[in-house]
């Protein structure tokens, strides 16, 4: 009996499909675009993160007129942080709901996994979050707003040729740690003590006590997250470590760093940051967030690439006025010197923008930028 | 819609080949195997740093990740198929990881965690296929070719051993056969067809990195056996298409975004343990068609 049921309810589950895809169909009235981030699993943090900041920004647009009289819609897909679902996600955006552009993806491997197929059905791939230098060059059509990681790896890179000849380092086994890591061999000239850990992993003590052992003159770390940085800083603070630490960028909330105060001040402490201008357009729109969603968001200068994106991308449809997304390409590559929320920015000829790190350290209070010094 | 359904398709008849040659050797051997996602990875990768890096076309990396992977299983089989029941399932498991582990630091061979871009689409005697009909059709007559093979051995006296071993490896021992060498080979055959379901996947995806080998992949791999029925043929094809349904399904009923991604997780979990409970043979065994016609009389 229970079968003869999911025999009679399977074909108006069916139907239903029909019935959803049909609403799908281009409505003149509005200007569809997809975006793709992980909306579930460990990457959801961030993810949800910048789908709320991308539906703000597009709503404060629709609000604003929208473009050129036309609302912009945008449908979400779940790209989990991987490839393979990205990849699904991808072709349902741009072969059922056809849309122009897909905001996305947050990890890179989303957008590696998008990239071949909005490449290949000229389908505009704009990401803010994604870091991985691979897709530097992954095509004519891909496009970010956030800084590659080459660029934390070479000046990392720049400051420990002036200062150390020997650095231990210490990485997460993420395409976004390894990315860093690979950049910053790939520049210094000195010795490298290299030792990874997988993500799952939190004890780091045999590793600490073999880089003491090492003779080094400092040590980087490469975590994909601050909880990490916590845990290795925390363990290195019970080793004693007085040797100076270097680090990526993923402390650029510096209540990580005050509650180890005491012991950066006593060993140095040098971040590659990328730190967004401060600006009053940008803290209200954090206020309009955290009044919407009941959180404030938790990384700032991700906020600020993802509104540049939406931004960005919706000039650039204004500007074309068609669906045309050859025009919508060159339209953006011509968008130079954008007053953005993270900076005066314009597209390079392989769409990374032209924003880059910079060197920090940290006094105890705050960050203190070394190119000022 | 139509390259839609064309993209689903593509991945479903891969998933066929993939679920199919696995029941060959964890339905119809009973190797509780929990490593075989490895030949499906190594398959991949093969296809991947031999089409990037040296320029090798879809039909010479077929051959070569069928030798690759045959050869793979054999000395996989050669350690692990000593031990039998949970021990296999917890070796196998842990060679699963080390596969994982080896493709995440091997940075010079396959590029690490930030995987291999720029695989090429399938060209065959100097025809690229590029479209989606086109890759679908070649990707559809492989695998009913690999399936026609499958099937052939399922059905031969060969596959009767493996079935014997399944039921009772003792009774099969008393009876004369080597079951040491009938598993075994079960294994490579198992792992040849995997291989050439991953050589189909790197050439369709064009984008491969280790989250291949990851743990939803393998209990994927799992469900679709276990809700096919151990062994059953036709179950294990039906499986994939009602698996790819019903995870397709959420994307089309106006589910919060942040929920479509978890319910496919959560449907396919209690899937797996009601199928355990209820349906131990399968969703899709004899049982099920004859109440079918049941009902219909």
């Amino acid at each position: 009996m229970k079968k003869l049921l999911i025999f009679l309810v399977a074909p108006f589950l069916l139907w239903g499909c029909e019935e959803n895809i049909s609403n799908t169909d281009n409505n003149p009235e509005t200007i569809k675009i997809g975006g793709i981030a992980p909306l579930s699993g460990d990457g959801a943090t961030v993810g949800l993160m910048i789908q709320n900041v991308t539906n703000l920004a597009i709503e404060t647009i629709n609000n604003d007129g929208g473009i050129n009289g036309k609302n912009i819609e945008i449908l979400w897909e779940d790209g989990k942080c991987n490839p393979g679902d990205s990849s699904r996600s991808t072709q349902k955006l741009v072969n059922i709901d056809k849309v122009t552009a897909i905001l996305g993806g947050v990890c890179s491997g989303e957008t590696l996994g998008a990239a071949p197929i909005t490449e290949k059905k000229k389908v505009i791939l704009l990401s803010s979050a994604s870091s991985s230098p691979e897709i530097t060059s992954a095509g004519d059509f891909v496009f970010r707003t956030s800084p590659s990681d080459n660029s934390q790896g070479s000046i990392l890179a720049d400051y420990a040729n002036k200062n150390f000849k020997k650095v231990g380092m210490i990485t997460e086994q993420t395409d976004y740690s390894i990315g860093i890591a690979s950049t910053f061999k790939e520049h210094f000239t000195g010795e490298i003590v290299e030792e990874n850990y997988l993500p799952t992993e939190s004890d780091f003590k045999t590793r600490i006590t073999k880089l003491k052992n090492e003779n080094i003159e400092g040590v980087l770390l490469i975590p994909q997250s601050p909880a990490k940085f916590e845990i290795l800083i925390r363990q290195l603070q019970e080793q004693n470590w007085d040797k100076p630490i270097l680090s990526n960028e993923i402390v650029t909330n510096t209540e990580v760093l005050k509650k180890f105060s005491d012991f950066f001040v006593k060993v140095s402490y040098v971040g590659a940051q990328f730190i967004v201008p401060d600006s009053e357009n940008l803290n209200t729109f954090i206020d309009s967030y955290t009044t919407k969603f009941g959180e404030v968001p938790i990384y700032t200068n991700y906020v600020a690439t993802t509104i540049d994106a939406v931004n960005m991308l919706a000039k650039a449809l204004k500007e074309v006025e068609s669906n045309d997304t050859e025009k919508i390409r060159d339209a953006l590559y011509n968008i130079q010197n954008y007053e953005g929320f993270s900076g005066n920015i314009s597209f390079d000829k392989n769409g990374d923008i032209n924003i880059t790190h910079s060197l920090f350290s940290f006094d105890g209070e705050k960050l203190v930028s070394l190119d000022e010094k | 819609m139509f390259e839609y359904i064309l993209s689903l398709l593509t991945i479903t008849v891969i998933l066929v080949l993939l679920a199919q040659s696995y029941n060959l050797s964890f339905g119809l051997t009973g190797l509780l195997n929990l490593g075989h996602i490895i030949f499906y990875g190594i398959g991949a990768y093969t296809a991947a740093i031999l089409n990037t890096k040296f320029g090798v076309g879809f039909f010479e990396n077929l051959i070569l990740a069928i030798l690759i992977t045959g050869g793979f299983a054999t000395f996989f089989g050669l350690l692990c198929l000593r031990l039998s029941g949970h021990y296999l399932a917890i070796a196998t498991l842990g060679a699963a990881m080390i596969t994982s582990v080896v493709a995440n630091n091997w940075m010079s061979l396959t590029n690490g965690p930030l995987g291999i871009r720029g695989i090429e689409n399938p060209i065959v005697f100097g025809y690229h296929f590029d479209s989606a009909l086109s890759i679908f059709s070649l990707y559809f007559i492989i695998v009913s070719f690999c399936l026609f093979l499958l099937y052939k051995i399922f059905h031969s006296p060969y596959g009767r051993i493996l079935r014997a071993i399944k039921d009772d490896e003792l009774a099969a021992i008393s009876v004369g056969k080597n079951v040491f060498s009938a598993k075994i080979w079960s294994l490579i055959l198992s792992a040849s067809f995997t291989g050439i379901a991953g050589v189909l996947y790197a050439h369709y995806r064009l984008f491969l990195d280790p989250s291949i080998f990851a743990l939803p992949e393998i209990i994927f791999a799992i469900l679709i056996v276990v809700v096919g029925g151990r062994g059953n043929f036709w179950g294990c094809i039906l499986s994939v298409l009602f698996l790819q349904f019903i995870s397709e399904i959420p994307r089309f009923f106006g589910f919060p975004d942040e929920i479509v991604g978890a319910t496919r997780n959560i449907l396919f979990a209690s899937l797996l343990i009601a199928v355990m409970f209820w349906k131990p043979n399968g969703l899709f065994d004899k049982q099920l068609k004859k109440t079918l016609e049941k009902n219909k009389k």
